[in-house]
């Protein structure tokens, strides 16, 4: 989901610079608060951040014939709200365009948009309206994870269609062109990343479970009730 | 603390290797699969984000910024290494010392229980 340093027009740079800023600073100061108010919490932060410095930077095939990397960003929306992951993101998403040439300094604005913002706020929405229909929490962290990944792709997509439309089918044509080059690509990679998710949180309950409930990753009320009689039956 | 009901039980210890056959299947049923449908190209598993910024300068794009630095392939691949050696290092010190502050604290407990007695 990286676009390439110096491939959006400086407009339009300039104006996704100015989308992201107030969402990145707004996560400075959420990052800055967790940790001081917070203490207990630093270890589960510092695995967010570093799920998402992993796992973007692995490259893996998919079924289309290329290889893409998936974002890492859920755990984090999960654990600590949206908000946090926009910081984290751009921390990542700098290493990468300074060090690796990977990105680029004046699509930063861009790209944080799409993998620090878009991808934790809608991972963070589908999670959160399964939590609310009652849905079981392996299928919310499993959506999170899966949607973070996906959605940074197809607003990637959009970015670069509305830099470049198709001269005959406009912005549309150009975004169905994108995001053939990404959604398919980075369909396994998501589902792959979504059970990756739950097998983290599997840990996490395990050495964590008290701080996990206490930042409210909770089953749901329904199933905390019948969590004993579930498992009978299951078993 | 209660138990943590559903695939999150620790009581389920087939979770945990299901998921990590399924996430093997996907990896190499991906890698299969790409393969087979790139058969006979001179490339295969070209980067999305490559072929993304090739389409959008067939577009029109012209990159009107370079990178200010720019590794050759093989240090860029060695720093990709890197980052993912932080990442990973960062994260499994952390659930490790999550997992022995979690061993410090059942000790803890099962200790108070023998000597509870003893005091009273």
């Amino acid at each position: 989901m990286h676009i390439a340093e110096g491939v959006l027009p400086p407009v339009q740079c300039a104006i996704w610079f100015a989308a992201a800023t107030p969402f990145v600073v707004h996560g400075a100061i959420q990052v800055v608060r967790q940790i001081k108010h917070h203490p207990e919490n630093r270890l589960l932060l510092a695995t967010a951040g570093a799920c998402t410095f992993l796992l973007s930077s692995i490259k893996l095939p998919s079924v289309t014939g290329s290889s893409s990397h998936p974002t890492g960003t859920g755990v984090g929306a999960v654990l600590f709200k949206p908000p946090v992951m926009a910081f984290m993101g751009v921390v990542v998403l700098i290493f990468q365009a300074l060090l690796l040439a990977h990105g680029g300094i004046t699509t930063l604005g861009a790209n944080a948009f799409s993998m620090a913002i878009v991808g934790p706020w809608v991972g963070y929405g589908l999670y959160a309206l399964n939590r609310k229909l009652g849905g079981p929490l392996a299928l919310g962290i499993f959506l999170a994870m899966f949607a973070s990944d996906l959605a940074t792709y197809c607003v990637t997509s959009f970015q670069l269609a509305l830099a470049y439309p198709d001269p005959n089918s406009g912005v549309l044509g150009a975004a169905e062109k994108f995001l053939g080059i990404f959604a398919i690509s980075q369909i396994p990679l998501s589902i792959a990343e979504g059970i990756l998710g739950i097998l983290l949180f599997r840990f996490l309950f395990k050495v964590a479970g008290p701080q996990l409930q206490k930042l409210g990753v909770r089953f749901s009320s329904r199933t905390k009730h019948d969590a004993t009689p579930v498992e009978v039956s299951h078993v | 603390m209660s138990e943590a009901p559903g695939l999150f039980s620790a009581k389920r210890k087939w979770v945990t290797p299901v998921l990590v056959a399924a996430l093997l299947v996907i990896f190499v049923g991906s890698l299969v699969i790409g393969t087979l449908r790139t058969s006979g190209s001179e490339e295969s598993f070209v980067g999305t984000d490559s072929a993304a910024t090739q389409a959008a300068e067939d577009a029109g794009a012209e990159p009107w910024f370079t990178p200010l630095f720019e590794p050759s392939g093989e240090v860029e691949s060695g720093l990709f290494a890197i980052q993912a050696a932080i990442g990973s290092g960062i994260i499994f010190f952390c659930l490790g010392r999550m997992s022995g502050r979690r061993a410090e604290r059942q000790q803890a407990k099962s200790s108070d229980n023998e000597s509870a007695p003893a005091t009273s």
